[in-house]
């Protein structure tokens, strides 16, 4: 169902479609605005209006639609199409001002410097030595070589024949606006008094766009060149970003994303998909999710860049929505992801081991032993895949010491881990591969624990109480500094600092021998 | 300098007489106008004409009379002016001494 419109062209009647008519509408619009200066223009377009009347009666149809329109249209031209039969020294005039539009370039063939005082006498049609010495004053009064050199860098010499055209093209605009005038002169015989009055009022008027158009010009070059510098930047980015989304979900390792900033560990979406989606299907749909999310706006950065580079056409409304709900569906792919890997770390239990230590004499010592994996002079939760073990290694690793409630030394390791259930957690917990030797009144553990091989990431945790009977001592070696969890002491020394003492057990808490 | 260019150039001082021309057997409607010169080749676009007559009309070389039409909107029927005539003669002649010209000038430069 279509809207149809009664319209009155050269006295007759037409019904015509509403968007045909819109069609119509505009393509005369076009013509008078073409036109419009000229004399006789209503009647331009009257005549034109007529024979469009007549040629759309002779097709003798009830209803006008764009395709008769756009027949209509094609018959009768587009007024630009018309231009080859404009008065002659009119559409000299025009072309000429075209060819001859003038820009601000540097003239090399005239240089001093940099050729920008030249290019600046070429534009406003001066002797370069007048800019040359306001240029000089300039330098003298400050700022003058930074602008210089701005200018240098900004404005473009002028290398073609073209271009030197463009730099010098007033003295032929010159000849023609005096063309005119006397063209006038023939035409309406006015006095010579006046065309003098015409001549001066033209070129004041010119020497004041000039002005106008040469910092328009100026603008323009500095846009232009901190828009390319924005563009370059972004494409360096874009790509970089490009390299990196590839490297981490198809790639070996690479060190250009941490998941902890004091350690530089190496993020391959490999390894770590399985370690968080593991024993579920989500892996493959997160890939998908991530690739959107962070693959659109990267791309459309790109674009963005070579648009800015290059000045490729914008990206139709058509590309822009796939591009918007691409993303979205990327968002909604993650947030889904999210909310059911959440549903996996919903519970916490523990897996508890209470062991006895042997200890010939009355004083434990406890230190770290050493790994290849972590630095045992620093502390903190530090991730880190190993590709040998196949499996991940954290630092989740915290010492305590209690009063033993029997006379041996003994060591709980208490592993925890969260999972869909409080049994599942258990089994995560359980399935923790942990390090620690006794050895000649010596305990030495392990400062990380490992996520088993085809496990999951679950909040792995560990803590090592070691039970100290009342009596007896403890010394706590140096390295294990940052793996004290809160101990009880009588002097209230901080964790930290209890370190490279001997610590015995009194009633119900440790009392330091040592300490100064 | 373009080709393009240069044969709009040739064409625009050409059509003008080739109006005349057409209205020196007689007075003519824009339409019939365009159907001569559409036969010959002289113009594609028919929308070309019509500033052309007026400015013509405007420059006091054509004239026109209104007439009603049975079949469609009413007719603007042009003639040549006195003064139209009489630029026409120019035209004939300087056309005459163009094509002498330009058969001279380019069998010359062929031979």
């Amino acid at each position: 169902m279509k809207k149809t419109v009664n319209i009155n062209l050269g006295g007759i009647i037409f019904h015509i479609d509403e968007d045909a008519f819109e069609q119509l509408n505009a393509y005369l619009s076009r013509i008078k605005s073409h036109y419009q200066e000229e004399e006789g223009c209503e009647e331009i377009v009257s005549d034109i209006e007529s024979r469009i009347a007549e040629l759309l009666q002779e097709r003798n149809i009830d209803i006008i639609s764009t395709a008769q329109v756009d027949t209509i249209v094609e018959i009768m031209g587009n007024p630009e199409n018309y231009e080859e039969v404009e008065e002659p020294l009119k559409s000299e005039n025009e072309n000429s001002n075209k060819k001859t539009k003038k820009r601000i370039y540097r003239d090399k063939d005239n240089e001093v410097v940099g050729g920008v005082c030249s290019g600046i006498a070429a534009y406003f049609d001066i002797d370069p030595v007048i800019i040359r010495l306001l240029a000089l004053v300039g330098m003298f009064a400050g700022g003058g070589i930074l602008v210089y050199l701005i200018l240098w860098a900004i404005i473009p010499a002028a290398k073609t024949t073209a271009e030197k055209l463009q730099m010098k093209g007033e003295a032929v605009n010159a000849e023609n606006i005096k063309k005119t005038i006397q063209k006038e002169f023939d035409n309406l015989k006015t006095t010579v008094g006046n065309i003098n009055a015409e001549e001066h009022k033209n070129k004041a008027r010119n020497i004041f766009q000039k002005i106008i158009s040469f910092f328009l010009n100026i603008i323009g070059y500095i846009f232009k060149f901190i828009g390319k510098f924005i563009g370059v930047i972004l494409l360096i980015m874009g790509v970089s970003l490009c390299f990196m989304i590839v490297a981490n979900l198809f790639g070996s390792t690479t060190n250009m994303i941490h998941i902890n900033g004091n350690n530089i560990t190496p993020l391959n979406l490999n390894q770590y998909f399985p370690l968080l989606f593991n024993g579920t299907k989500l892996s493959g749909i997160s890939i998908v999710g991530l690739v959107l999310f962070i693959g659109v706006p990267v791309v459309q950065i790109i674009w963005l860049a070579i648009r800015i580079l290059f000045s490729i056409p914008k990206q139709s409304a058509a590309t822009r929505t796939i591009m918007a709900s691409s993303w979205t569906i990327g968002v909604i792919i993650l947030f889904y992801v999210g909310s059911m890997t959440a549903t996996h770390f919903q519970s916490e239990s523990y897996d508890t081991v209470l062991l006895e230590l042997e200890c010939n004499s009355d004083t434990l010592n406890i230190e770290l032993s050493d790994n290849d994996y972590f630095n045992t002079h620093q502390r903190s939760t530090s991730y880190h895949f190993d590709e040998e073990l196949n499996s991940l290694l954290t630092t989740e690793v915290y010492l305590d010491i209690k009063k033993s409630k029997t006379d041996k030394f003994e060591l709980e390791i208490k592993k925890s881990a969260n999972g869909e259930s409080q049994k599942q957690a258990k089994i995560n917990a359980s399935k923790i591969d942990y390090d620690y030797a006794v050895e000649e009144n010596t305990l030495s553990f392990s400062n990380y624990l490992a996520i088993a091989p085809d496990e999951a990431f679950r909040f792995q945790a560990l803590e090592l109480i070691v039970y100290v009977p009342e009596g007896k001592t403890v010394y706590l070696d140096h390295s294990v500094k940052h793996f004290i969890y809160n101990i009880e002491n009588t002097s209230n020394t901080y964790d930290e600092r209890m370190v490279n003492n001997h610590w015995k057990m009194n009633r119900s808490e440790l009392d330091c021998l040592d300490c100064n | 300098m373009k080709i393009e260019n240069t044969k709009a150039q040739m064409r625009k001082g050409v059509l003008e007489f080739c109006i005349l021309s057409i209205l020196k057997k007689g007075e003519a409607y824009p339409s019939d106008i365009i159907a001569q010169l559409k036969s010959s080749k002289m113009i594609v676009v028919e929308g070309t004409i019509y500033p052309l007559l007026t400015r013509l009309k405007n420059g006091e070389v054509l004239e026109y009379r209104w007439e009603e039409s049975k079949s469609g909107p009413p007719r603007k029927y042009y003639s040549l002016s006195s003064k139209g005539k009489e630029l026409l003669v120019g035209l004939d002649e300087t056309w005459n001494e163009l094509v002498q010209a330009v058969k001279l000038t380019t069998q010359k430069s062929s031979s």
